[in-house]
């Protein structure tokens, strides 16, 4: 049944007996309560923000000495008083990721973005997050929000570690493109900066991008001589685009500025091998070339023996054959340089497929080997 | 006498007063009525924050958080008694007492009342809410107004609804909630003005809030989608959880108020200081529990408690809540129930998560879907809590969830506690006011219950007077129907017909002899007290069809409905 407030049959109307100074203190009252309200509420904000900001500051202290469960509980109080905060949001989702709690931490950095969706921190919080957990999708949208994003500060310098991060996600998704570009988007970034730019360059060289990579060293490398590892990796681009001369000269003089590096020591290793063994090198004598190719023959040999015995299979006779031949080289005479040179590579060339169909991909020292096989067959 | 509202006709039409009607008068009263609740809402809480900043922060020494909610319930409880005596009830229960019973009366000094002792014993960190006080003080704003504006009976009766519900919304920053609630549990229905009323004061009430408070939802909530079709068995299940809880609740509330109330008087004082000594206990453990718990409830929305950690929450606040609320420390049981389900709510999807076959949502979701579990078992507000969910949230997604869990909370209470909360604290406190969930549920009567079926006693105008008499001392009855050509109805009865016979009307057709009037019609579905307004006038009414109006269906006469009330006496209409 509905209450009916139809107009009343009897009794007076509303305000037809409202006295002028009834209604005149009412407006009164309801001024003065709307000034009381006004004062209170501006001294109730005031202290509102310093409470908030105290617990803040007290979990930013405790966050500085690790103690992150204890900050934690100061940022959530001052949330808790101010809850449009970014800063103080940011703050303990940075907290909750230190502790590995990142779903909580997902969830408050959602809620920065709600509110400002062009954060480069909250954009690059939650791409770290969908990196750690596997995501990689998002990760990489994440990233590229936070390239783009609004920085408060060091606007650049945090672009540029976003991107170096989103190139991790691409070298785990196996997107090299991806990730050379990227690089290339970095080269322009930081286009004085000769730190940022060698691992710019080391990176290059990482995904598979040499040539760039090569040039970027060299560059580094006449502005500043005593580099050592623009040396190294000028050296290394060099020889991934086996131009092992200029490696190994290279290489020579990253090991002579910096003893310690083992890598360019054993790199230079490689190409002081490779140009030792090579036999189609220009400027070499006939003879030369015969004594490489024997050479090259018997390491071919080798290397399919050692194949052989690894698998414990037993060589076929023709298998059997040329590895007899090859054993046979040393201490021979060839009546013609030339034509003994072609049968030592085509022996050698025999050797080493019978190696690779039985044994696959070259390890360790023989990928010296592999390199070698492969200028031939170019 | 012309005063500042009415003045003389000229000046009047000047000013355009005589052109608001008393109705539209009532809605800018409305209009003020919120503002002014508003703005005591606004106050409200900033004096309770303020009472629990300075006695309850972070860090605190253990006494002091021990010691607070008692010394600040016992305070409390010394007001109400010596001071605010007006201030002692539940809101709720005292707007429908001004409806029902005062005539519209809630003292002002329960304003003053709610406002100190509450904000003391909310702010001291007793596990109440400030939504039922903020309801009150809204009510007595507004019984006041009425008051200086000498409103009418009918219109004082509706005015203390008209303040509740703008005190509601202010303090929950929900327009929608704060009207529904009233309109649900309240007033029990709408008409025009009722809601127009409502509606404008709840929403004044919450601009003002929202312009001094700010405008964010009581809750800030991550965003959520269904994970999964199966996970609504899984709301479903916190909806029956809800349910049980709810109704163990509102028993167990019954039952501890009846066993303190058994004690001597003076229990009376120490039964506060106690409740509040065991929420100092529990907060020395679980600090949420203390207060309102907004801000654990936050905390659970951001998934940041384990699935244990939820449940305890949620049980140890229903235990302290209902030692608070049953020990007669003033404040609401709103935010409670809020928590309660929360936290309950987040266990379940807490460990929904870990052992349910198929994915499900995060905690979170369930944290909300939970909120409005409990609160709808325990008030039994079904429609004001899907709204309220949805309006603290601003989130759509999640409304399917919340419509399920919280239908079958209901239900479920309904069907376990037959008294609703608020009915059984009336009457512990010695006032027997109207259920109106119980007057939802009670099923009217209609009209086609108790007609007689077309057939019975029906004339044409043109019959003859003397037929006409013949045929109804050959019926045996007193009133007949006469069908007009028009397709409409009238009535005669027998003493006219044989005053039209000794008249020597005899051969005159009915129309032409007697004055037919029109009767009104009735219809199957029209329930039986609407129809007996009606029967006064008539002594039989025609129920047509609504497909087919000039279609008789059946009569209705005074005996009809007499019987079907089971009243048992002479009857008319027939002989």
């Amino acid at each position: 049944m509905t209450a009916d407030i139809s107009p009343p049959v009897e009794g007076p109307q509303i305000g037809h007996t409202v006295s002028p100074v009834d209604l005149f203190f009412i407006f009164v009252a309801m001024a003065a309560l709307l000034v009381i309200t006004g004062f209170l509420t501006k001294a109730y904000r005031s202290e509102r923000a310093a409470r908030a900001r105290r617990y803040f500051e007290s979990g930013q202290q405790l966050a500085g000495r690790g103690r992150d469960v204890e900050a934690i509980d100061q940022y959530g109080q001052a949330l808790a008083i101010t809850r449009d905060s970014s800063q103080y949001r940011l703050a303990l989702a940075l907290a909750l990721m230190r502790l590995d709690r990142l779903n909580e931490a997902q969830t408050y950095l959602q809620e920065v973005l709600r509110t400002d969706p062009t954060s480069g921190i909250a954009n690059l919080m939650l791409a770290r997050i969908a990196a750690r957990q596997g995501k990689y999708a998002a990760a990489e949208a994440g990233y590229n929000r936070a390239i783009y994003g609004y920085w408060p500060d060091n606007e650049e310098q945090n672009r540029i570690e976003a991107r170096f991060e989103l190139l991790d996600v691409f070298g785990k998704t196996g997107a090299k493109q991806a990730a050379v570009a990227q690089l290339f988007e970095l080269l322009e970034a930081v286009p004085d900066d000769p730190q940022q730019r060698l691992r710019i360059a080391q990176l290059l060289l990482k995904y598979g991008a040499p040539v760039p990579a090569a040039d970027v060293f060299r560059e580094i490398m006449r502005a500043d001589g005593q580099n050592a590892a623009a040396f190294a990796g000028y050296g290394e681009a060099e020889y991934q685009l086996r131009n092992y001369r200029d490696a190994q000269n290279a290489l020579r003089q990253a090991v002579r500025l910096n003893p310690g590096d083992e890598a360019a020591r054993a790199r230079l290793e490689d190409a002081d091998r490779i140009l030792a063994l090579d036999p189609t090198i220009r400027g070499l004598s006939w003879a030369e070339r015969y004594r490489r190719s024997a050479a090259l023959a018997q390491a071919a040999a080798d290397a399919a023996g050692r194949c052989y015995a690894s698998s414990k299979t037993e060589p076929s006779e023709a298998a059997a054959q040329l590895l007899l031949s090859a054993r046979q080289l040393p201490g021979k005479r060839p009546r013609n340089y030339a034509d003994a040179v072609d049968d030592n590579l085509a022996l050698a060339e025999s050797l080493w497929d019978l190696r690779v169909k039985q044994c696959g991909a070259a390890p360790g020292p023989e990928h010296v080997l592999a390199r070698i096989f492969a200028e031939l067959e170019r | 006498m012309a005063t500042l509202l009415t003045p003389g006709p000229r000046l009047a039409r000047l000013r355009g007063f005589s052109l608001l009607t008393d109705g539209q008068r009532f809605l800018l009263l409305s209009i003020l009525i919120g503002i002014f609740s508003g703005l005591l809402v606004v106050c409200f809480h900033i004096a309770t924050d303020l009472v629990s900043w300075f006695l309850l922060s972070a860090h605190q020494h253990p006494l002091r958080t021990l010691l607070s909610p008692a010394l600040g319930g016992l305070a409390a409880v010394l007001m109400v008694r010596f001071l605010f005596r007006a201030a002692k009830g539940s809101g709720v229960n005292d707007t429908k007492a001004a409806i029902y019973i005062s005539d519209g009366y809630v003292p002002f000094s329960t304003v003053i009342g709610k406002f100190v002792t509450c904000s003391i014993s909310i702010g001291a960190g007793n596990s109440l809410g400030p939504e039922d006080p903020s309801l009150h003080m809204g009510a007595g704003v507004a019984s006041l107004l009425g008051r200086v504006f000498h409103l009418t009976r009918d219109r004082m009766r509706l005015i203390a609804p008209v303040g509740a519900a703008a005190g509601l919304a202010a303090a929950f920053n929900t327009p929608i909630t704060g009207v529904l609630f009233v309109i649900e549990e309240v007033v029990a229905g709408w008409s025009a003005g009722v809601l127009g009323s409502i509606v404008l004061s709840a929403v004044s009430a919450v601009v003002v809030a929202r312009w001094f408070l700010g405008n964010e939802p009581l809750f800030l909530v991550p965003q959520f989608e269904l994970t999964h079709l199966s996970e609504l068995a899984v709301y479903a299940f916190t909806g029956v959880v809800g349910g049980l809880l709810s109704a163990l609740f509102i028993r167990l509330v019954g039952d501890l108020r009846d066993r303190l109330h058994r004690l001597p008087y003076w229990m009376a004082y120490v039964n506060p200081l106690a409740a509040g000594l065991l929420v100092g206990v529990a907060g020395l453990w679980l600090p949420e529990v203390m207060g309102a718990g907004y801000p654990a409830v936050d905390s659970a929305l951001h998934d940041r408690f384990p699935w244990h950690t939820l449940l305890t929450l949620g049980l140890v606040k229903m235990i302290v809540t209902l030692l608070c609320f049953s020990a007669g420390t003033p404040g609401g049981m709103f935010a409670p129930t809020l928590f309660t389900g929360a936290m309950i709510g987040g266990g379940i999807g807490a460990l929904a998560q870990h052992y349910w076959p198929a994915p499900t949502s995060g905690p979170s979701a369930y944290v909300l879907v939970g909120m409005g579990t409990f609160f709808a078992g325990v008030f039994r507000a079904p429609m004001t809590s899907v709204f309220m969910v949805f309006e603290v949230s601003a989130s759509y997604v999640i409304i399917l969830p919340v419509m399920i869990a919280n239908t079958i909370s209901y239900l479920i209470s309904r069907r376990i506690q037959r008294t609703p909360f608020f009915q059984m604290v009336a009457r512990k406190e010695g006032l027997d006011l109207p259920s109106l969930e119980e007057q939802r549920e009670a099923l009217p009567l209609r009209v086609e219950e108790a007609m007689s079926p077309a057939g019975a006693c029906v004339l044409t105008a043109d019959m003859s007077v003397g037929r006409a008499l013949e045929e109804m001392r050959r019926r045996g009855v007193r009133d007949c129907l006469i069908a007009s050509s028009r397709g409409s109805w009238s009535a005669v009865r027998i003493t006219e017909v044989e005053a039209a016979l000794a008249e020597g009307k005899g051969q005159e057709i009915l129309g032409a002899a007697l004055p037919l009037e029109p009767l009104p019609r009735l219809y199957p579905d029209v329930p039986l007290d609407s129809a007996l307004r009606l029967l006064g006038s008539h002594p039989v009414l025609p129920v047509s069809s609504r497909a087919r109006p000039h279609k008789l269906v059946g009569s209705l006469t005074l005996a009809d409905v007499h019987r079907t009330y089971g009243i048992s006496g002479p009857e008319t209409g027939r002989e």
